[in-house]
């Protein structure tokens, strides 16, 4: 039998952070369209059961189109069952509009442990709980039959930790030597894996597609096997996203001109070999002399229409070394050391003024 | 502090230089192109390094690029110089980049000492290369080359840095540019704009949680309409069961009714059939017999008017007796009559004939003896002639009989002369070959034998003609005689017939005359009334034929009559009923009568199919014991329930519907307003960005304000005095006239106004622009001073205030180790 996790697609997310309206109107169709080719995939692989383990939405209203086309996906998919946990951006507005026409392939979850034993292997048992304040303590009611193959379900942050009473965190040491084969997890954008206790093991998919470039490489989800004569669960990861973000990070701090940095950069991009669909973001980092000749923008420009979205973030820190300007008696000299003086501004902010004002006597572009 | 000596090892075009300076004034005259500015380069590097490979590149090859030895070899020198502290050597080598440049200091023992750090020059005199250079270092390029109006930019050139103050209003006006286009203090400002549509979408917005509440409230409505319509339509189908339970049983109830209404038809139709049939008190007949009974009826009946009209009349009586009278022992026979007309005509036609013959005979008489005499006379022209003709061809014949046997003789002769000597040829030739020689003979030959056939033919042709006129002249005779013959023997014709004719017409005659006979009727008498009698015969045996017919319709119609009606009383009293009067009526009773059984026996076999058939499709044991359903409505009080909620399912579910789309619109403009949710977020982005940008700029602007004012200030009060000393070391009047404002800029009162320098002439300028220099180092050295380079800074002075310029040169010397070159002896110092 085959089974997907997945979690954490949050779809109808408006994504305007980094992208302009109409960008973000596309992205949030390839996510909502990822959503739908994963369906189809599992269709064409036999897959027997799609686990969405919480944050399937990211608003309270839903639009209408994303809800019937996640509502059409899974009643065309009959032969699919559908194991829906809702998470913490999961709002109800969804399930409402399946008031009293939940299709019978779409098993849902509660305040306390739902179990559902699997049509195509019987020994697997996929058992959920939805975290809230209700019933914040779980834990202690949770009874799985240790001869069958449990995939438990839960969303949220999980912290060898004990004691945070956040209803949003996965206290794992609880859920330790429970007969857990496979505790498919959300909440955590990116996939990690690591080892439950001696039986199982613990399992974020990450997110389906990357929304923000805090959500850079590759996403997927996890595709599980069991086989017949063996209670083991064969896990791998499979990426799927429509678009991979890239954050490319440029240490400028032994450049001295924007040439160089646009150099840098394109060897890194080169380097990763990132395809043209992509979203990247390069991050200039390092320090940089106020007086250097650097514009940020250029290197933008230098990017720009060669990806899906670009765009450059500048967290180099000017650098000025005062001290070297302590004897110029030029009015440079003299405007540096009323920045350095101005004890309203922070460092920052000094190092922003003065190249500011050093662009201006130059005669260069103030940015 | 002083420069004692220098070595260059290579530093551009000098190379292996040793040079060593005194204190105070040290004077070169050399020509141009002797390396003053790279001697003035070298020394400022020693102290400085190259100075144009700290942060930003100045424009143009690089310094070190400049120069680099041209012969090549080892690339720097050494510069010894005293200070307070003692004497010390500055060591630099140069290599391709800075890193791998040598610079050592050494004290006076030789020893490295690190007291001057990496610039030794901005450890000495406290100000940075670029400065020191432009401070130092003073040529007439230097004095004239400043922008004329702004004599601050060439404030001791120590603000005329690169291009600082040069752009210091370039720079404030474009900062001001960019903070007014931001000023969010303007309405026109992009932050004020920004802020007003910011304020405008947050406006906007405010309504987005309640748009948000009223689209799920109305999605939830709908759903819990849709839910009661549902719960509606579920308890009218429960309610529409009933209905189709009731109306089964209804169905049941209407069968049963309508299997009793079909028995109890079935008894009503039995009864009224037997009733029926009740009144033939015997059999009953069939349709057929009685069809034909009555069809019998109807023949006697048709034979009635016959009987009536066969009576004969007086006129038919007296008919008989005449034909009697006349056909006693014969009748008119069967085409006779006809006959009779056809002899008649034939009678006649042969009288008119012979009329007609007899008539042509006598005209043909008289034409025969015409025609006599007429062919005597040609006879008697013809044989003249003929007897001319005849003499002429035998002439003709007797000449033609002459030529042949002439042509005959002479053909024989040719043809025998031939030979003989056709003979004689072959003897003497043995070979027969034939050859020209021999032609005449072969023609005579020919000619003979053609000779002899024509002779032969024209023999025989004279003959022959003969023969023909022979025959022409036998025939000729001939017509005399035939023609006389033929008249006659049409004349004899024409008699022969009209003899026939009248034996014919004699014939006939009797024919008739003996049909005549038959009737009693004399022939001779009514000859000429011959066919009117004929006629007339004829009539009285048709009208007798028409009485004895039609005596003999009657006895047969009679005879009908009485038959069919015999058959139609038996055929009643087969049914048991008494013949009555009027069998016709009698008849169409019985008819009804029957037609009524009939009509009730099939009305009886279809109450009785009827009744089968449906015992057939029903159960009527089921029908007979159904029971109606356990609840106590009625039919229509189920059906008005069920219409009530159909329509109230109904309505419910319009109203959903309504709702459906109002939260639909409302949808469209949630995600108008998530747009403007969007947008707002990127506005306020960037209102935040724009205004950190603003504040920058202004702190900038602010900054650069200040430091321009403060610069200014540090050196204005004291360049002034210092300037206005220097000043009036070379002006002999008049100093006190000029001043320096808080901008550096030098003004001369004149007429109580105050003028720029720049206004003044090239001389006027340079003297004060040195004068100012000079201040300025005065008020920039305070502790170790500089030398001070002056490439020939005079050269537009004239000679009085020139020399009173090198006089203050050897003053300032006193004070500053000065580097003087000029090219000019006029004004060495």
């Amino acid at each position: 039998m085959k089974l997907i996790h997945t979690a954490d697609i949050h779809l109808d997310s408006e994504l305007s952070t980094h992208l302009s309206r109409e960008r973000a109107k596309e992205r949030r169709a390839e996510i909502l369209e990822s959503f739908r080719r994963m369906v189809v995939w599992a269709q064409e692989e036999g897959v027997s059961a799609i686990l969405i383990a919480g944050d399937l939405f990211d608003t309270r209203s839903v639009r209408k189109g994303t809800r019937n086309m996640v509502l059409s996906a899974v009643t065309e998919h009959p032969g699919i069952d559908f194991y829906y946990l809702r998470g913490n951006h999961d709002e109800d507005s969804f399930l409402d509009t399946l008031e009293g026409r939940v299709p019978e392939n779409l098993h849902l979850f509660g305040p306390s442990w739902v179990s559902y034993e699997c049509r195509e292997d019987p020994r697997v048992v996929i058992t959920g709980a939805e975290f809230s304040e209700a019933h914040p303590e779980l834990y202690t009611t949770l009874s799985l039959d240790p001869e069958r193959i449990n995939i438990c379900m839960m969303h949220g942050q999980e912290t060898a930790a004990g004691s945070r009473s956040d209803a949003d965190v996965i206290r794992l040491r609880e859920l330790r030597y429970r007969s857990i084969d496979y505790l498919a997890l959300g909440h955590i954008h990116s996939h990690r894996e690591a080892p439950l206790d001696g039986r199982g093991v613990y399992v974020y998919p990450g997110c389906l597609e990357g929304r923000g470039f805090d959500e850079a490489g590759e996403k997927g989800f996890m595709l599980l096997e069991t086989e017949a004569g063996s209670r083991g669960i064969r896990r791998s990861f499979v990426p799927f996203a429509r678009r991979t973000l890239y954050r490319v990070s440029t240490d400028v701090t032994d450049l001295e001109d924007t040439p160089g940095a646009i150099l840098r950069t394109e060897r890194k991009i080169a380097e990763l070999g990132i395809p043209a669909d992509a979203m990247v973001e390069v991050v200039l980092t390092g320090s940089r002399n106020a007086e250097a000749e650097f514009d940020p923008l250029q290197v933008g420009a230098a990017l720009d229409g060669r990806f899906y979205f670009s765009r450059v973030k500048d967290e180099t820190v000017l650098t000025v070394d005062y001290d070297s300007y302590e004897k110029d008696e030029s009015l440079k000299g003299e405007f540096i050391r009323t920045v350095r003086r101005e004890n309203t501004l922070s460092e920052e902010e000094k190092s922003a003024v003065i190249r500011c004002g050093i662009q201006a006597l130059r005669g260069e572009e103030i940015q | 502090m002083k420069i004692l000596k220098i070595h260059i090892d290579n530093f551009g075009k000098l190379a292996d230089r040793n040079l060593d300076f005194e204190e105070g004034l040290n004077a070169w005259q050399e020509e141009n192109g002797f390396g003053k500015t790279t001697l003035a380069t070298f020394i400022a590097v020693m102290f400085y390094g190259f100075l144009d490979e700290k942060g930003r590149k100045l424009p143009g090859t690089s310094q070190r690029m400049r120069y680099q030895p041209w012969q090549g070899g080892k690339y720097g020198g050494n510069l010894v110089f005293r200070t307070g502290d003692g004497t010390f050597t500055i060591v630099r080598d140069f290599a391709d980049s800075p890193v791998r440049d040598r610079l050592e200091v050494f004290d006076r023992d030789g020893m490295r000492t690190e007291r001057f750090g990496r610039i030794p020059g901005l450890a000495l005199f406290g100000i940075d290369g670029e400065s020191f250079l432009r401070t130092i270092f003073i040529c007439d390029n230097d004095l004239r080359s400043s922008v004329p109006d702004d004599v601050s930019a060439r404030l001791g050139s120590l603000l005329d840095d690169a291009m600082d103050m040069n752009r210091y209003e370039d720079a404030m006006a474009r900062l001001k540019h960019l903070t007014d286009g931001m000023n969010p203090k303007k309405s026109n400002g992009s932050i004020s704009r920004d802020k007003a549509r910011q304020a405008e979408l947050t406006q906007r917005l405010r309504g987005k949680t309640q748009v948000e509440d009223n689209c799920a409230k109305l999605n939830e409505r709908a759903r819990e309409l849709e839910a009661e319509a549902r719960g509606d339509l579920a308890a009218k189908q429960e309610i529409d069961d009933k209905i189709a339970a009731l109306v089964k049983y209804n169905g049941i109830l209407a069968d049963r009714k309508t299997y009793e209404g079909l028995a109890a038809e079935k008894t009503r139709r039995t009864q009224e059939y037997d009733r029926v049939r009740s009144w033939f008190p015997c059999g009953v007949p069939t349709e057929h017999e009685l069809q034909e009974a009555q069809e019998a009826l109807r023949r006697a009946e048709k034979a009635e008017p016959t009987i009536r009209d066969s009576v004969l009349t007086e006129e038919d009586k007296k008919t008989r007796a005449k034909a009697a009278a006349y056909f006693r022992s014969s009748t008119v026979l069967e085409g006779e009559t006809e006959e009779m007309y056809r002899i008649c005509r034939q009678i006649r036609d042969l009288s008119q004939e012979k009329n007609e013959l007899q008539q042509e005979l006598l005209t043909r008489r008289a034409q025969a003896a015409e025609q006599k005499q007429r062919e005597a006379d040609e006879a008697r022209a013809r044989a003249e002639e003929e007897a001319g003709r005849q003499a002429r061809l035998e002439l003709e014949r007797k000449h033609r009989r002459a030529v042949g046997v002439a042509a005959a003789v002479m053909g024989t002769l040719l043809a025998v002369y031939s030979l003989l000597t056709a003979a004689g040829i072959s003897r003497t030739d043995r070979h027969l070959s034939f050859s020209f020689d021999e032609l005449p003979t072969l023609l005579f030959l020919i000619a003979g034998v053609l000779a002899l056939l024509a002779g032969i033919v024209m023999i025989f042709l004279s003959r022959k003609k003969n023969d023909g006129g022979e025959d022409t002249h036998g025939r000729t005779e001939v017509p005399e005689g035939n023609e006389e013959d033929t008249e006659d023997a049409g004349l004899e014709r024409l008699r022969t017939r009209i003899r026939d004719m009248e034996a014919a017409a004699a014939a006939e005659e009797e024919k008739v005359r003996a049909y005549f006979g038959r009737f009693g009727i004399p022939y001779e008498e009514n000859r000429k009334q011959a066919v009117e009698i004929i006629s007339a015969l004829d009539h009285l045996k048709k009208a007798e034929e028409q009485v004895r017919i039609k005596e003999n319709r009657g006895t047969a119609a009679r005879e009908t009559y009485e038959a069919e009606a015999a058959r139609v009383r038996r055929f009643l009293k087969s049914l048991g009923f008494a013949p009555e009067t009027d069998l016709h009526e009698q008849l169409e009773g019985i008819e009804d009568r029957l037609d009524d059984l009939i009509q009730a026996g099939r009305e009886l076999n279809q109450a009785t199919d009827a009744l089968k058939m449906f015992e057939e499709e029903h159960d009527t044991g089921r029908l007979l014991g159904a029971v109606r359903p356990d609840f106590p409505e009625t039919l229509e009080e189920l059906q008005t329930e069920s219409r009530a909620l159909q329509e109230q399912a109904r309505e419910k579910t319009d109203s959903a519907g309504t709702y459906a789309r109002e939260a639909e619109e409302l949808e469209r403009k949630l995600d108008g307003l998530r747009e403007d949710e969007e947008t707002l977020q990127e506005l306020s982005r960037k209102i935040d960005a724009d205004s950190r940008r603003y504040d920058l700029l202004i702190r900038t602007q602010d900054c650069l304000r200040q430091a321009k004012l403060s610069l200014s200030r540090k050196y204005a009060s004291p360049v002034t005095e210092h300037f206005r000393t220097y000043l009036s070391a070379i002006l002999e009047e008049g100093q006190e006239d000029f001043r320096v404002d808080p901008e550096g800029n030098v003004l001369v009162e004149d007429h109580n106004e105050p003028r720029q320098i720049a206004a003044y002439s090239h001389g006027y300028r340079d003297l004060t622009y040195f004068c100012m220099r000079i201040a300025l180092i005065d008020s920039m050295y305070q502790e170790e001073k500089p030398p001070v380079i002056l490439d020939d800074p005079f050269v537009n002075l004239d000679d009085g205030r020139a020399a009173r310029a090198i006089a203050l040169v050897r003053e300032i010397a006193q004070e500053y180790q000065v580097f003087y070159f000029t090219c000019s002896e006029g004004r060495k110092a």
